[in-house]
């Protein structure tokens, strides 16, 4: 049983307002958006750390929080495992000691992962007796995952686990949490503000902005369609490639798959070879749309695309695409809408600078 | 030391006697208060700081005075033992004891309160959320973080017992034997024709303790850094 709603409502000192419902089923589940959207303070009310003023919070079968009930478990009850961005090991305990801390609190829970196990997964093994403060921020934050693991939580809540480490590091964190995912199959909730993490880890996303769920859904929605990266809620286009290969002139091109033909796209240059599959993020308003022939351009990146859709917002068009099987998002002006007679339906030219493109890890 | 005599001896042993109970029935208050001034919020607040600052500014016979009115054989308090247990407070060494930690107290609450404020409340939470309660948080968690702050604030407390003088004298007179601690005795023989001797005797004494109890309270600064 892994179901998780969460329908929570308050308001902050400093005025920020929460106020949010969802529902799911799914398993792994992601928080999605950009920092102050409230996916900590969420995470928080889960954890049993902030009392929303009203709401209703249950995991299976507990409810958890009910404002209603005047119904609020405490933290130490929740069975819930907490990754905290910041890590919180316990500075006067050795690692093994932060790792036994909550073993010996777990509340019976008989397929708990067995303690050798998480320290070989995680390769904890050669610093159990070192102390927090000597651990690199990766180390630190494979003891945080340990640590929590260890409690044996029946969810697990991750605030930005790799926010703390090194970007160069980052990657590698991220293949830590994957393992343990897999290999102990735990209900997960994971926040991030970063669209790649979640796209690989997320069965489930709720986009969320300014205290309000924007979006829902399986992360091929809500990230690859209007999924919306910046504040201002405008609509970003992240492209999916695969089979990077390397052009005559060095270039490096990575194709989008589809049904009516693969379309490829030229990448920005970049030190290492990029990853298989590769993320490029680019604005609305980097897209251009041009009808019949397009000749002797600049711009290096052109696909055919279907408009499936005009959506006005904030005083712009904004035009869906179908690219392969992609959505992509332009943003034109009313004029160009009526120039180039622009409808469902109609078959464009999508121009994009390579710089405009940036690759994400 | 050698050369110290019996009476002074007495006197000596007398006042670390009186100060290592002053400590250690005021500290389970002052852990207790500086837990809670550290950490809650609550209506009067600023009246129980006060009343624990109180002995810090308030002249020590005062102190001693209003203790004698409470723990007297007509006080609040002392009737009430007498009456009850048949005990009797004021002018014994426990009176000495409970003079000295009141006078020691505000300094072991300040230490204790800081140590407190010192500790990660974020910490506390990442417990609660391994399935420690409360309580299991406070013991495992937040006391052994605090630990270098309280025992600074006991040996504080300590050093300050050492040297009480004005409501020691008040609330528990100057006897002999039981209330004669070491400044009681320095003020004694010096105005004892011929005890010039001996209180030059206790005041080196009485540096060597003050010396000793504040390199050891150093010490512990110092360790709690680098740990």
């Amino acid at each position: 049983m892994s179901h998780l709603r969460v329908a929570c409502r308050h308001r902050f000192p400093t005025g920020f307002d929460l106020d949010v419902d969802f529902t799911t089923d799914e398993r792994m589940i992601a928080l999605f958006g950009p920092s102050g959207a409230g996916k900590t303070s969420i995470l928080m009310a889960i954890a049993g750390f902030l009392s929303p003023e009203s709401g209703r919070i249950s995991w299976g079968d507990h409810v958890l929080f009910d404002s209603a009930l005047s119904l609020s478990v405490a933290p130490d009850k929740r069975r819930l495992g907490v990754v905290f961005q910041d890590q919180r090991l316990f500075p006067h305990l050795s690692v093994e000691q932060n790792l036994r801390y909550g073993q010996r609190r777990r509340q019976g829970n008989g397929s708990a992962p067995a303690v050798e196990r998480i320290i070989e997964v995680l390769d904890l093994g050669t610093m159990l007796g070192r102390r927090p403060d000597t651990l690199s921020g990766g180390e630190g934050q494979r003891l945080a995952l340990g640590r929590a693991l260890m409690s044996a939580p029946e969810l697990l809540l991750m605030d930005e686990p790799v926010a703390a480490v090194d970007e160069s590091r980052r990657g590698t964190i991220l293949g830590y949490v994957d393992r343990i995912i897999h290999e102990w199959d735990l209900p997960t909730l994971y926040v991030s503000h970063h669209r790649a993490e979640v796209q690989r880890l997320a069965d489930w996303v709720v986009a969320l902005d300014g205290g309000r769920v924007v979006q829902e859904g399986d992360p091929e929605e809500v990230l690859g369609a209007a999924g919306l990266a910046g504040s201002n809620g405008e609509p970003v286009n992240l492209l999916r490639l695969v089979r990077p290969v390397r052009s005559s002139d060095g270039a490096w091109l990575a194709c989008v798959p589809g049904t009516r033909g693969e379309v490829c796209v030229r990448l920005p240059h970049v030190d290492a070879p990029p990853s298989d599959p590769t993320y490029v993020q680019f604005a609305a308003s980097d897209v251009m749309l041009a009808r019949g022939e397009v000749v002797r351009l600049s711009a290096r990146n052109r696909f055919p695309a279907r408009i499936e859709e005009l959506v006005p917002r904030h005083g712009h068009i904004f035009a869906a695409l179908s690219v392969a099987d992609q959505r992509l998002w332009a943003e034109v002006t009313n004029d160009a809408v009526r120039d180039l007679g622009m409808a469902p339906g109609v078959e464009v030219t999508c121009l994009v600078k390579t710089a405009a493109l940036e690759v994400l890890e | 030391m050698v050369g110290l005599t019996s009476a002074e001896w007495t006197a000596v042993s007398l006042s670390l006697r009186v100060a290592l109970w002053a400590v250690a029935l005021s500290l389970p208050f002052g852990v207790a208060l500086g837990w809670l001034l550290a950490r809650r919020d609550f209506r009067g607040k600023i009246f129980v700081e006060t009343l624990v600052n109180l002995t810090l500014v308030l002249p020590p016979v005062v102190t001693g005075y209003l203790l004698l009115r409470l723990f007297g054989r007509q006080g609040w308090i002392g009737g009430w033992l007498e009456e009850v247990f048949g005990i009797q407070i004021a002018f014994t060494w426990w009176a000495a004891a409970i003079a000295s930690a009141a006078l020691g107290f505000p300094l072991m609450v300040r230490a204790i309160r800081l140590a407190f404020q010192g500790v990660d409340r974020r910490l506390e939470e990442a417990a609660r959320s391994l399935g420690a309660s409360r309580v299991d948080s406070f013991l495992s968690i937040s006391l052994p973080l605090a630990r270098p702050g309280i025992i600074a604030g006991a040996v504080l407390a300590f050093a300050r017992s050492l040297g009480e003088f004005g409501a020691t004298i008040t609330f528990a007179g100057n006897i002999p034997g039981e209330t004669r601690t070491l400044p009681l005795g320095v003020f004694t023989e010096m105005n004892r024709a011929g005890g010039g001797a001996s209180s030059t005797r206790l005041a080196i004494v009485a540096v060597l303790l003050a010396a000793a109890a504040l390199a050891f309270s150093e010490w512990l600064e110092r360790r709690g850094r680098s740990s």
